[in-house]
């Protein structure tokens, strides 16, 4: 076998993702739509409701194109952190492979089920000319620099995808390892780190009256540092689960 | 001591499981052949058959035929499996071996009680009758 | 050394302040079953995870098959880890492919084979599965393999009397077909204890008797009994 299948079969195993509840033998947690569709439902039932009466700016709403990044990191995070909830995590690491493909593997399944889980974006889309119409505004020239926002948020966050999708992984390696009194200390690390674009938010993005986002070529500097940054984290994380893993 | 009761086919095995089973298993398979509970040429279980059913390790039943085999008693056909000898003299020989060996047990032991084999001789002779004995 | 399926020379590992192996020195030959026998906490998971290159040893020296622990040597290893489940998601039939892509030397045909021979259904889903057919599932997956090695950490855990004798008989088979040394730790002694060519007693980390079964047996009687005097504290309440 070559690397290349290898990693191609161990990331179908992986795109499997589910949960064993605890007390219930029967029932597997699966959340793929658990917050996205009652969510869609209830800005539907709101829009409906209020009708004409809209009169915020629509674009409000990509800022729920913000969840991508953090669903990544949830699902990265879960996908090791359940191996060991489910039982299966002996399975998982007498596998006959060299550890950095067992997770790689799982790094790119999880950008794969985020992309997966991404489809609410489209019914953000669908909602707000829904709305439009309701409250009269609609025209070609709106539609047109609604969705071309949406499509600019969209991509925005999806640049970010891979790297909070590393970053979860290493957060779920370090629960393996003799380090893992060390996560909250990592937490604030973050934060703080996040701290930095936000302090400067205009040097990579700006978002202007009418909430049209522009990027900035300082962003592409950033989503690059991002990228690299991903590569030591999966580093990391193969790190531990070779050398300090606390099993 | 526990015995356990275990039947492979037809036959019936005593485990001693506080004994080693290989010998076990040669004791009670050449006995069911001398005894003639087992027909010249009948076909006895195969390894995995007998291991099974003993809950034994394979090797030790391997071991175990391979035993009988430098005795004569079992001979193995390549692809129809293991059968009991078909030549009576071998059973023949084997039973008249088996109760030389008991019979020089029994002979040590009465020497250790002070009986020649002159007296053994006597008391058998003395030594009541099948249908005499209550 | 080269008939020696497991060696380990002083391996230590500890976990907080308790020494899961403390000094174990052990030699395991090659071919027939194995029994990894103690009571609860005397290291036998461990040493299994140990060999799998799953724990890193604190110290010591371990060699399986003659090479050091790690993921190459996985690939001559089937092993059923401890309190082990079963991906719930799968069916049966997604287990057995998950087999071929993912194990070297994995023969389909025979799990098939075992799959029918063990009453398990093609199209049955993992989750809604009694313990004791997702165990019968596990053990397929490690019985299709044709490896030199097989290690079974306690595959009878909370098994009903009936899978059991099901796992037993295929792991007799399998025994009898392929030239495999298989380490099996238990709890379940009296079922199996017949099963064993050769005996190793851990306790508290360390090896506190070894050697072939039958000789274990002409000497000290059962491997209950042995069990018994040796853990006496530690048994009487199973």
């Amino acid at each position: 076998m070559t690397g290349y299948q290898e990693l191609g079969a161990l990331v179908h195993h992986e795109l499997s993702y589910y949960r064993r509840e605890r007390d219930s033998e029967q029932h597997l947690g699966r959340r793929r739509w658990s917050l996205s569709v009652p969510g869609l439902i209830i800005w539907f039932a709101v829009i409906t409701w209020q009708g004409p009466n809209i009169r915020f700016n629509l674009n409000y709403s990509w800022y729920a194109t913000l969840a991508l990044p953090l669903i990544a990191m949830g699902v990265a995070t879960g996908h090791i952190v359940n191996e060991r909830k489910n039982g299966t995590v002996g399975w998982w690491l007498s596998l006959p492979m060299p550890r950095y493909l067992l997770v790689l593997s799982k790094w790119v399944a999880s950008i794969l089920l985020t992309a997966q889980r991404s489809f609410y974006v489209a019914g953000i889309a669908l909602l707000g000319i829904y709305a439009m119409m309701l409250n009269g505004t609609v025209s070609p020239t709106i539609v047109c620099h609604f969705l071309l926002n949406g499509l600019t948020w969209t991509l925005i966050m999806y640049c970010l995808v891979p790297p909070l999708a590393a970053l979860g992984l290493f957060m779920g390696t370090l629960t393996y390892s003799r380090w893992k009194d060390l996560i909250p200390g990592v937490w604030l690390m973050l934060v703080a780190t996040g701290w930095l674009p936000v302090a400067h938010p205009g040097l990579y993005l700006t978002v202007n009256q009418a909430l049209t986002v522009t990027i900035k070529p300082a962003f592409a500097l950033a989503v690059f540092a991002t990228w690299l940054l991903s590569g030591f984290l999966l580093w990391l994380a193969t790190r531990i689960l070779t050398r300090v893993t606390g099993l | 001591m526990h015995l356990e009761q275990r039947d492979v086919g037809s036959f019936r095995f005593l485990l001693d499981l506080s004994q080693p089973i290989y010998e076990q298993i040669v004791q009670q398979l050449s006995g069911a052949i001398a005894r003639g509970d087992l027909d010249l040429g009948a076909k006895i279980p195969s390894v995995r058959e007998l291991a099974q059913g003993l809950r034994a390790a394979p090797n030790t039943v391997v071991h175990a035929y391979q035993e009988l085999e430098r005795e004569g008693l079992i001979e193995t056909r390549r692809g129809q499996g293991t059968f009991v000898t078909t030549s009576a003299t071998v059973i023949h020989e084997f039973r008249a071996k088996l109760a030389q060996t008991l019979l020089n047990q029994f002979l040590q032991q009465m020497e250790r009680l002070g009986f020649s084999p002159d007296d053994v001789r006597h008391l058998l002779r003395e030594y009541p009758k099948e249908g005499d004995r209550t | 050394m080269t008939n020696m399926a497991v060696t380990c020379t002083d391996v230590s590992k500890r976990y907080g302040n308790r020494m899961a192996l403390n000094g174990l020195t052990l030699e395991i030959p090659s071919g027939g079953i194995v029994g990894i026998l103690g009571p609860n906490g005397s290291g036998k998971s461990t040493l299994f995870r140990t060999l799998m290159g799953i724990t890193r040893p604190d110290s010591g020296n371990i060699s399986v098959l003659g090479s050091v622990p790690g993921w190459e040597t996985n690939a001559k290893i089937a092993y059923l880890p401890d309190r082990a489940r079963w991906y719930a998601d799968h069916t049966v039939r997604k287990a057995l492919d998950w087999g071929s892509s993912l194990l070297p030397n994995f023969d389909r045909s025979r799990a098939l084979a075992l799959a029918h021979e063990m009453n398990l259904d093609l199209g049955q889903s993992v989750n809604g599965m009694s313990r004791g057919t997702e165990a019968r599932l596990m053990l397929i997956l490690c019985l299709a393999r044709q490896v030199p090695l097989m290690i079974l950490d306690e595959p009878f855990f909370g098994i009903d009397l009936i899978s059991r004798e099901k796992i037993i008989d295929a792991l007799v088979a399998s025994a009898t077909e392929q030239e495999t040394t298989v380490l099996l730790s238990t709890h379940e002694i009296s079922d199996t204890e017949s099963l064993f060519d050769y005996a190793v007693f851990l306790r508290a980390g360390r090896v506190e008797r070894q050697g072939n079964a039958d000789s274990l047996r002409s000497q000290y009687g059962s491997m209950r009994d042995i069990m018994r005097n040796l853990f006496q504290e530690e048994v009487t309440s199973q």
